[in-house]
């Protein structure tokens, strides 16, 4: 025990010794964790949109003018039957009507022509939604297939589709960009860190040389190297702690602004997943580190 | 205490430090080891230390044979053998107690026997009163002795000294030397390899003449003849 506090005194004497090296090589690790936390609320904020916009996805089915209820009804079950299908509703065409308008309330060029209509233009219609977003063309198909074809007039869910496929894709532009530069990042941080072992061995030449002199261990040598590189790990993980969640304050007016109907709360999903993200990224980091500085230590630490 | 049978460290692609060199150092004794530069003196040292393997022939320190010694053994080989070099090896930003104690310190040794041993050592060597200066407050003789204070700390059976008084006027080479005589008196065996034939004159003590990496005089009182 006495011999492990020794080691952490030298490793702590190697962190501040070094100022300019230990901070330029905890600004590198800080700049990588805080690639990595951008990535992850990118892909919470994006999660959280294709996720409520799944929700709200359904086809509307009009039936033509003349169904009757008696196979409305028949249609619905049928629908309902099919297995990938979650609900199918019912709406009369004086509900559709009245949706209509309150969708279009802020129009006033669409409330003056519906006001000039003397007949309903809608139809009774049957609101489908899906267990799985990606069925919809499936359950279309199978509908278009069935005896009930001839009943449907026109079916209308190509919009919410197309906003999946927007946000799946800018999502995942945005993932693979994010994953490239905390790669990038990390990559400059082995090297950093590397380099930063490699000069502090250097500097403490004389002082390794003594102890090996005397008969210091092998371990007692190299471990104040490698505790060092695992306190870079620590405290740029806290400063980095520290700076995501001035991000959050900064960036959660905006964002609540922008995601209003979304119900999202980035200081929120930080919090709930605090020790999963900054737990694992203080794994990585010291994984990071301490393989740098065991690479360095191999190649210029000669005991 | 030391034996070289046949010792050879050939440097590739075909330099020999040493050459077949046959040694036997026996316990309690004062060696001096002359030769002229690039003869094969520190590389023996370094032979001694294990800072490198001989490429033939057998070497045995205290009954170890250390050809073959394991790298985690080395540390304890190091404790059993003190080295002074002619450049001291000293911090110059610890005090002269900080630097002996961290011979012990990194050996784990606790603080209550490091406050205790470090002083009778530098009593030893006469420095008592200058426990708190730096090296570089101190004579070019007195930084030697804190170097012979170190080298004694875990009290080893052999002591070596690799040009120690190189950088010392002859006033300091004196009492450095006699420093020595006096550690090997109280029961240390003990190597000096110089070339500074006014030492190995004054000492009257065997001597063993290196050539070109190979062992061509072994003197019981010797004197310096190259």
């Amino acid at each position: 025990m006495l011999t492990f506090f020794r080691v952490l005194k030298f490793a702590l004497q190697d962190f501040y010794r070094n100022f300019w090296l230990t901070l330029v090589t905890v600004s590198v690790l800080v700049l990588a964790l805080f690639s990595v936390n951008v990535l992850i609320t990118l892909k919470s904020v994006s999660d959280s949109i294709i996720d409520n916009v799944h929700k709200r996805v359904d086809i509307n089915v009009m039936l033509v003018s003349d169904t009757t209820e008696a196979e409305v009804t028949n249609f619905r079950t049928f629908v309902s039957n099919i297995p990938e299908v979650a609900e199918a509703g019912f709406l009369s065409k004086d509900a559709v009507m009245e949706e209509f308008k309150q969708n279009n309330i802020d129009n006033p060029d669409i409330q003056a022509a519906i006001e000039e209509l003397d007949t309903n233009p809608f139809n009774d219609t049957i609101v489908i939604k899906a267990v799985n977003t990606d069925d919809y063309d499936l359950i279309l198909q199978k509908i278009i297939a069935s005896e009930y074809s001839t009943l449907i007039d026109n079916n209308d869910f190509s919009d919410p589709q197309k906003i999946i496929s927007f946000v799946q894709s800018v999502s995942h532009k945005v993932e693979r960009f994010g994953l490239f530069i905390a790669c990038l990042f990390g990559l400059i941080a082995f090297l950093i860190v590397f380099n930063t072992i490699r000069v502090t061995i250097y500097t403490h030449k004389e002082e390794i040389g003594v102890m090996r002199l005397v008969g210091a261990t092998n371990w007692f040598i190299r471990m104040p190297f490698i505790l060092a590189s695992a306190l870079y790990a620590f405290v740029s993980l806290l400063i980095n702690v520290g700076l995501i969640y001035l991000f959050i304050n900064l960036l959660s007016p905006y964002l609540d602004t922008f995601l209003a109907d979304y119900n999202f709360d980035l200081a929120a999903y930080f919090n709930h997943n605090f020790w999963l993200i900054f737990g694992l990224e203080f794994i990585l980091v010291v994984v990071l580190t301490v393989l740098s500085s065991a690479f360095a230590i191999r190649r210029y630490l000669k005991v | 205490m030391i034996k070289l049978r046949q010792i050879t460290k050939l440097y590739k692609p075909n330099t020999y430090a040493l050459h077949c060199v046959d040694l036997h150092i026996k316990d309690k004794e004062f060696v001096s080891i002359i030769g002229q530069s690039g003869t094969g003196k520190t590389t023996l040292i370094r032979l001694l230390t294990a800072e490198e393997k001989p490429t033939k022939g057998q070497l045995i320190v205290g009954g170890w044979d250390i050809t073959r010694i394991h790298r985690r053994d080395v540390p304890i080989l190091r404790r059993q053998i003190g080295v002074i070099y002619q450049d001291f090896k000293l911090l110059n930003q610890k005090t002269i107690f900080e630097n002996i104690a961290f011979a012990l310190q990194v050996c784990g040794t606790s603080r209550s026997t490091i406050n205790k041993v470090v002083p009778q050592v530098l009593r030893i060597v006469g420095l008592e009163s200058k426990i708190s200066r730096y090296p570089w407050q101190l004579s070019g003789g007195e930084q030697q002795r804190v170097g012979i204070a170190r080298a004694l700390i875990h009290h080893p059976k052999i002591l070596l000294a690799d040009e120690p008084t190189g950088n010392l006027d002859s006033i300091n080479t004196r009492e450095i030397i006699a420093l020595l005589k006096k550690i090997n008196e109280l029961g240390t065996t003990v190597m000096l390899v110089t070339h500074d034939k006014d030492v190995v004159n004054l000492l009257k003590k065997r001597v063993v003449t290196l050539d070109q990496g190979r062992v061509v005089s072994d003197q019981k009182v010797g004197r310096y003849m190259l």
